[in-house]
């Protein structure tokens, strides 16, 4: 794609986001967009023009006059710095996808979207999944780390048993399917999520081999008559700590349970609250800010 | 699943036509959203509401997944709309274009206090006055 496109953009606060979008989308004669980031709070609204706006010099004048005449409302609008830059025009529709290249999780997992021509490995199983609405793409550390554990606990020849607790994308339960487990169970709180895991369950030929459903883990019975061989928990760690006598009553004998949506300051705190059930930390792993385990019991 | 948001993404697309044109294409490429996928879901969600201007959030997590929701038509539109006129002033501090009452200040901010960032009814009010005063409505009475 050739020539660039203009961005103008104004550094103001979350409070005065709307009325400092509105106030540049109405001087530039396009829609402003804002976005705000959620650990600094840092927040910026932007226009996009196709070419150098024709006046920019009083444009920029009237946005002067437009932040002083908030600020004299009693508006919080920050620093109201702007800048302008031009940015390489691209195809929008695409070149997102250079954030999402394939993964592998060992010699036995490729996760890769599918748009990617990646040929697995002789005997590597592939998942293909696309990013969207619902969380999970193995690139988050927790999801990672629950992969990885999928594929060291598997025993080829064994039968072993599988259920993904918020299963968000569907993407453990996928992978467990592909690597052997069986019967595969996953549920999810959010509909939505439940319904992407359907859509992705089949796109990679395996709705059959999961039994998925919108379950709520606060609200499991305290006792279940199924158990299972390995349980994957990727939630939050108040959630893990509130629920773990209905999470570990899944799990059967000499199975494993894997955590993980835990920061690494609340990793100890976690970990007492599931070895003062009976569980054993086997093994652990920290990348960027999360802290994730499997446990053993028995 | 563990969800922890890196940033919200706010954007006004008209009802059923996102596409990835500016300004959702740059908006939502430069964090890794799939645009197509978001395209797809809020014209799906949005098809019944033709000829209107949908605010919508999009919030994207570190794996850049994403959730939105869509919000209640703009304070500009609502202003427009209470003050009788068709556009704001292009010199809002020379030239005066309209006006509304404090009172319809206030049905704007009941409609849309769910949706601000503002902490209290007092703090939207202020946003909602800014938002008049910037177009060149006056707030009377």
């Amino acid at each position: 794609m050739s020539a660039a496109i203009w961005k103008i953009s104004v550094a103001t606060t979350s409070e005065a986001e709307e009325v400092v979008s509105e106030l540049l989308g109405r001087i530039f004669a396009t829609t402003a967009s804002g976005y705000i980031n959620s650990k600094t709070g840092a927040t910026r609204v932007s226009v996009y023009s196709p070419k150098q706006p024709a006046g920019l010099k009083s444009k920029l004048a009237s946005l002067r006059d437009g932040l002083s005449e908030l600020r004299s409302c009693g508006l919080n609008v920050g620093s109201g710095r702007f800048s302008i830059r031009q940015m390489q025009r691209e195809n929008w529709a695409e070149s997102w996808k250079r954030h999402f290249p394939p993964l592998e999780f060992g010699k036995a997992l490729l996760v890769k979207p599918s748009w990617s021509r990646r040929k697995p490995r002789q005997g590597q199983s592939v998942i293909v999944l696309d990013p969207g609405l619902s969380f999970g793409t193995g690139k988050h550390p927790t999801t990672e780390f629950c992969l990885r554990q999928i594929v060291a606990n598997r025993k080829p020849g064994t039968e072993q048993s599988f259920l993904d607790i918020g299963t968000g994308s569907g993407i453990l339960a996928i992978a467990a399917v592909k690597l052997g487990y069986a019967p595969v169970h996953a549920f999810d709180f959010d509909p939505a999520a439940v319904r992407i895991a359907r859509q992705n369950t089949a796109t990679n030929r395996v709705a059959r081999k999961v039994k998925l459903y919108r379950d709520d883990v606060t609200a499991l019975p305290m006792r279940s008559g199924k158990k299972y061989s390995l349980v994957c928990a990727n939630l939050l760690a108040n959630l893990l700590m509130a629920e773990r006598k209905r999470i570990i009553a899944r799990l059967a004998p000499g199975g494993k349970l894997v955590i993980a949506g835990i920061l690494k300051t609340e990793f100890a705190a976690v970990q007492k609250s599931f070895e003062e059930c009976g569980l054993r930390l086997i093994a652990s792993s920290g990348k960027r800010e999360w802290r994730s385990g499997t446990f053993s019991r028995g | 699943m563990a969800k922890k948001a890196v940033g919200q993404i706010k954007l006004q697309i008209p009802a059923g036509q996102a596409n990835p044109a500016p300004p959702v294409g740059p908006a939502l490429g430069q964090h890794g959203v799939n645009i197509m996928a978001f395209c797809k879901e809020f014209n799906a969600v949005t098809k019944n509401d033709a000829g209107l201007v949908i605010p919508v959030v999009i919030t994207v997590y570190q794996d850049k997944s994403f959730t939105f929701i869509t919000k209640s038509p703009p304070a500009s539109i609502l202003l427009k709309k209470a003050a009788g006129i068709t556009a704001g002033s292009a010199t809002p501090n020379k030239d005066k274009v309209g006006k509304v009452t404090r009172k319809q200040v206030l049905d704007i901010v009941k409609l849309k206090l769910k949706d601000m960032n503002a902490t209290n009814e007092e703090a939207a009010f202020r946003v909602i006055s800014g938002t008049a005063r910037s177009m060149g409505i006056e707030v009377v009475g």
